[in-house]
């Protein structure tokens, strides 16, 4: 085990309750706080953890986005990754495009290990980390709560909707990562400062040569559906008698 | 025409309820053709599952050894070849579905759809994106081909009574064997998963705080949740926070089985934490 590689995305804080813009043309993120992707936190925890129950072993930040997420990655740092990569572009970018990204960095970077969150909190979409090993034709071990490494090999317990599964995939692999993994720690201010100083390199899609098309086209976003006002019941009586009054149960 | 491929879920035994959502959802592609593909070590009596359900033109049986197992990188190269024959390829958004669908996507080189929850048109859809609070209409671009995982919950199943033909097929395609499963825990209890219960009862913060219920959080969910999870017969949720904020609330929720929590952190509220458990199929 010698280098890691984490996928850190720039998105809405998620303490941010989301306003969609009244033309329907998208959300309104103009003077938004902006954050990593908290699931991409989780992501570096686990890769700092492994780094500091090894030796020797290098975790790179890796993002794609706008020039501001330099902050982003300036705060990966500071939590304790070696050195950043921004594949910096103002054009959105679908997951299979990020997928191709990460490949093209992975291609000069020989990481053992890329772990990913296994969800943006924007978008949703739930495809990077797998697209990614698709088509690095590595093994994928998604959704995260346990990750052993040993001997080329990392054990992992993933969460599914029926429990856990757990999977053993050869090394090189691609783990996305679940809630549960980890608490990620807090930045201290000292590591701020240091954080300054770490190398951090500013590349493009062009570079590496990937193509940004959108496959895709949002045609509009809308507010959800209101929610139906609610009823107060005061025991569990009651509860399953108004369920029962409503046909439901 | 279209020709909709819908990956089936299965545990070997019986057929996960989500693939006749799936169905129903690839029922409003217009001019559609419904086919069930079912991977396994020996689909047999899942495939006379999946034949009966209403709307289904086939069903593939795709039956070795290594298919035991439902993971992403065996199932996704067979999926891909077998995809060639298909306008639109569906899965789940079940933990199945989520991590199988996008390695399937990528291997095709085109991109996924998550978590369709309606069909506008054969190639434009609606999704939830941020938890459920801002819904986008996507449109996909006909020449390619489609792939989508199928948010189970915005659909009903479709009904029985169908009766199509089951054919098996042998697919000449080399696996890789750099990942190998090792087992599985699954809660012991009669409480049905998430994502197949039919009904599904939450507690979290909100609704003790609100004082109508005079019971402490450790004691709520003994004596509030589980007693009205049991006479439902449905899923189990707490919301994270609330969990977090109380140990006495987390040690009795780990004390019992099949308990979901909703990841959605913070103070976005409980109507939002409501919205995306029900939006947003990252759960448990």
């Amino acid at each position: 085990m010698q280098k890691i590689i984490v996928a850190i995305k720039r998105v809405v804080d998620y303490n941010v309750r989301i306003r969609v813009k009244p033309d329907g043309s998208g959300v309104m993120l103009d003077g938004v706080k902006m954050s990593v992707n908290p699931f991409d936190e989780i992501a570096l925890e686990e890769a700092l953890r492994i780094k500091e129950r090894g030796t020797n072993i290098e975790v790179v930040a890796v993002s794609i986005g706008v020039a501001d997420t330099q902050q982003q990655l300036r705060t990966a740092l500071a939590m304790g990754a070696d050195r950043a990569i921004l594949v910096q572009t103002d054009v959105p970018v679908e997951p299979l495009t990020a997928a191709q990204t990460f490949l093209a960095v992975a291609k000069k970077e020989n990481p053992d290990l890329i772990f990913l969150g296994k969800q943006a909190i924007d978008d949703d979409a739930n495809q990077t980390g797998q697209m990614l090993a698709a088509i690095w034709e590595r093994p994928q071990a998604t959704y995260a709560s346990k990750v052993e490494i040993s001997g080329g090999k990392a054990l992992v317990t993933r969460e599914v909707d029926a429990g856990l599964e757990t999977i053993e995939v050869d090394l090189p692999a691609v783990v996305t990562v679940d809630l549960r993994l980890n608490e990620p720690r807090y930045v201290k201010l000292p590591d701020i400062m240091k954080a300054k100083k770490k190398p951090l390199d500013v590349t493009s899609l062009d570079a590496l040569g990937v193509s940004a098309g959108a496959r895709l086209v949002t045609v509009k976003t809308e507010p959800p559906a209101q929610r139906q006002k609610g009823v107060m019941v005061k025991d569990v009586a009651e509860l399953v008698a108004v369920l029962k009054k409503k046909g439901l149960i | 025409m279209h020709k909709v491929l819908i990956v089936g879920e299965h545990d070997g035994k019986a057929l996960n309820p989500a693939t006749a959502k799936c169905v129903t959802c690839a029922a409003g592609i217009p001019d559609g053709e419904i086919t069930i593909v079912l991977l396994g070590a020996d689909t047999a009596a899942v495939a006379a599952q999946a034949a009966a359900v209403a709307g289904v033109k086939s069903v593939l049986r795709v039956d070795r050894p290594e298919n035991e197992h439902p993971l992403a990188a065996i199932f996704a190269p067979q999926l891909a070849a077998l995809a060639a024959d298909y306008s639109h390829v569906f899965g789940p958004s079940t933990s199945f579905g989520k991590d199988l669908m996008p390695r399937v996507a990528a291997l095709l080189g085109v991109p996924q759809v998550s978590d369709l929850m309606a069909v506008e048109t054969a190639y434009r859809f609606r999704r939830p994106t941020y938890a459920g609070n801002a819904i986008v209409t996507v449109e996909a671009e006909p020449a390619r081909k489609l792939i989508a995982t199928v948010r189970v919950a915005s659909f009903e199943a479709a009904k029985a009574g169908g009766n199509a033909a089951v054919e098996s097929k042998t697919l000449n395609v080399t696996l890789p064997s750099h990942t190998r499963y090792v087992g599985a825990k699954t809660g012991s209890t009669d409480r049905p998963d998430l994502q197949t219960a039919k009904r599904v009862v939450s507690g979290g913060r909100a609704q003790f705080a609100s004082g109508s219920c005079a019971l402490g959080f450790a004691g709520s969910v003994d004596a509030w949740l589980v007693p009205a999870g049991n006479s439902v017969t449905g899923a189990l949720v707490l919301v994270r926070d609330a969990v977090e904020s109380d140990p006495a609330l987390a040690t009795a929720a780990a004390a019992i089985a099949n308990v979901y929590v909703s990841e959605r952190p913070g103070n976005l509220g409980w109507c939002d934490a409501l919205r995306s458990l029900a939006l947003d199929a990252s759960l448990p």
